[in-house]
């Protein structure tokens, strides 16, 4: 066995390095930069059942290390993707596909459509923070998440994984309920609620007040929250939050996370995962490793 | 497009806040009008590169006209010849060369990319260019466009659009100010001109992954780094 091959969420991946969705587009960009099936998985933008042109005014606004954004799902709907998703398939690699929703029900008719598409994994997004109904407030709800995740994991054909909010009171809470409803994995962690105001004009910069803070500013707190989670699951994480290099990867992975996502990073330096990758293979060998699953969880 | 760490060439200042940063061994651009993404290095603060237009391509370097706004730009300043910089390029749709007589707007150091445009473009070329007053920056700049235009109008104060004859027969290429892009748009609108305007916004990527700088158009958002920075004016909304 390669000494990065990882299984996750059931699935065979060349390396446990994954790409963060909503950062990576659906792939197409950054294959003209470099090849993107050699990354563990990609993970594309979040879907809705309908299109959506996302939200008004400013969308990203830099922080110290890091930055908010408002995007607000803007996305072309599922049936658009499932007309494209070979497109994403021909990269050569493990294809994620994220899914929010607003209600249960729009969660649950756009599983069905999805199982039409070419994918590997379902990643079911109960977090994002800058939609006005639905999304967050599943993450935040055990109950309410419990009853999601069973009923989308009825209707899917694919492993699925659920990403996690750290907004959420009790992250430890959202994952056993995740685990207990049936998912293979878990995700986490998407952004978290900040908020920036404009000195000059008086006002919040972004049309919705609050919108999701990423980057390298996260990381710590990232890392405590997969540490938790990993520790009080028995599936899969996917851990994430402001993984910048090769040494942020490897605490997460330290953490328990079975494989890693770069999100934010990846504008920073758009080759951030192949930097992560090659890192990681220079780390096994260093070490004398014979897979990298052999550090997983030891902290 | 290509990413990778280069040299900057030089680093000259024009005045206290204006600077032409000269960057050897990136890919050069295929388009006036096309824009990098540029750092002064990779993961430490600011977090985000910074868009920049090309300004020329000068002996195999691309020139950059900066105008220092906040931490990033002035990051970028205070790189010196041999320094190391982070750039990711060439990004976006140019402005395409219709093989017209062309009329080119410019704000202040809003029309660095009109330089290259000038310089690529096959036909007359009449330039506006609007300053605030007359300082070392807008007689460099003058002095630049001279000789590849061939005739340059200039307005210290006041408004340039107001100063621009519209006509049918030309294209026109504009950048500048948000203001001052309104008001072109308008006037394009109102005298059927055809324009082309660079339209920026706040950028995270740089080449359409995370929709963060889309720009309303009649066919729906577009992303400013991809599908843009140039924008036909009659698509805007
Ligand atoms: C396509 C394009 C081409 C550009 N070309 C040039 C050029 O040739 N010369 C030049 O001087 N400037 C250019 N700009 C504007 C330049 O990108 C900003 O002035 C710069 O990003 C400000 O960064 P800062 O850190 O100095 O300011 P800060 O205000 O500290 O920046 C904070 C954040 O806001 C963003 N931001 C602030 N102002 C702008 C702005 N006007 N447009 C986009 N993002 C902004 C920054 O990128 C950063 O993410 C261009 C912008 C775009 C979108
Ligand atoms: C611009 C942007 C768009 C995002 N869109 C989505 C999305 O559509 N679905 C989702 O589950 N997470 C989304 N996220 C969250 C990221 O996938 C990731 O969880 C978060 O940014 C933390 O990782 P990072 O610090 O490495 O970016 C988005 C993040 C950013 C910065
Ligand atoms: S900056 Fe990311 S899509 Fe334009």
């Amino acid at each position: 066995m390669n000494v990065l091959e990882t299984t996750f969420a059931g699935v065979k991946l060349k390396n446990p390095v994954i790409t963060a969705s909503g950062t990576f587009g659906f792939g197409e960009e950054y294959n003209e930069l470099y090849d993107v099936g050699s990354l563990g998985a990609i993970t594309g933008k979040g879907l809705t059942l309908l299109s959506s042109e996302g939200n008004d005014g400013v969308r990203v606004w830099e922080t110290p290390s890091g930055m908010l954004n408002s995007v607000g799902l803007q996305n072309i709907g599922v049936r658009k993707f499932v007309e494209q998703s070979h497109k994403m398939r021909r990269f050569g690699t493990v294809v994620i596909a994220n899914l929010g929703g607003h209600s249960t029900e729009e969660y649950l008719e756009a599983a069905e459509i999805l199982n039409a598409a070419d994918i590997d994994i379902l990643e079911l997004n109960v977090s994002c923070p800058n939609i006005k109904s639905g999304g967050m407030q599943f993450g935040a709800n055990p109950e309410l998440l419990y009853k999601l995740t069973a009923e989308v994991k009825e209707i899917t054909r694919f492993p699925m994984i659920v990403k996690l909010t750290p907004n959420a009171r009790n992250i430890v809470e959202a994952a056993q309920a995740a685990e207990s409803a049936g998912a293979e994995g878990v995700s986490l962690v998407n952004t978290f609620l900040g908020m920036a105001i404009d000195t000059e004009s008086r006002k919040a910069v972004f049309d919705n007040v609050y919108a999701g803070l990423s980057g390298a500013a996260i990381m710590p707190i990232a890392l405590r929250m997969v540490h938790q989670v990993a520790k009080a699951v028995k599936i899969d994480v996917l851990g994430m939050g402001g993984i910048c290099t090769t040494n942020d990867a490897l605490q997460f992975i330290m953490a328990g996370a079975k494989a890693v996502a770069v999100g934010s990073a990846c504008f920073a330096n758009p080759t951030a995962p192949l930097q992560i990758i090659e890192g990681l293979n220079d780390y096994c060998a260093k070490h004398g490793l014979k897979n990298i699953g052999e550090i997983r969880g030891i902290v | 497009m290509e990413y990778g760490k280069v040299r900057v060439k030089s680093n000259y200042k024009l005045s206290d806040g204006v600077f032409i940063l000269s960057a050897e061994g990136a890919e050069l651009p295929k388009q006036a009008g096309q824009f990098y993404m540029l750092k002064a290095s990779d993961f430490s603060e600011p977090f985000l590169p910074r868009p920049i237009s090309v300004f020329d391509v000068r002996d195999g370097c691309v020139d950059f006209l900066i105008e220092v706004v906040g931490k990033g730009t002035q990051a970028l300043m205070s790189l010196k010849a041999g320094d190391e910089l982070e750039m990711f390029g060439a990004l976006g749709n140019g402005f395409p060369d219709e093989k017209r007589d062309a009329v080119l707007i410019g704000g202040g150091t809003g029309c660095a990319p009109l330089l290259y445009l000038a310089k690529t473009l096959g036909k007359r070329k009449t330039i506006y260019l609007g300053f605030n007053q007359r300082d070392a920056v807008s007689d460099y700049l003058l002095e630049r466009f001279d000789g590849i235009c061939d005739k340059v109008v200039v307005i210290y104060g006041g408004f340039v659009t107001e100063d621009v004859i519209y006509s049918e027969d030309a294209v026109y290429y504009a950048c500048g100010r948000e203001a001052m892009m309104k008001v072109l748009k308008q006037k394009a609108d109102d005298f059927g001109t055809k324009m082309y305007l660079s339209y920026g916004n706040r950028m995270a990527c740089g080449v359409g992954a995370c929709v963060c700088c889309v720009v309303k158009t009649v066919d729906g958002n577009k992303r400013a780094c991809k599908e843009g920075p140039v924008f036909d004016s009659r698509l805007l909304v």
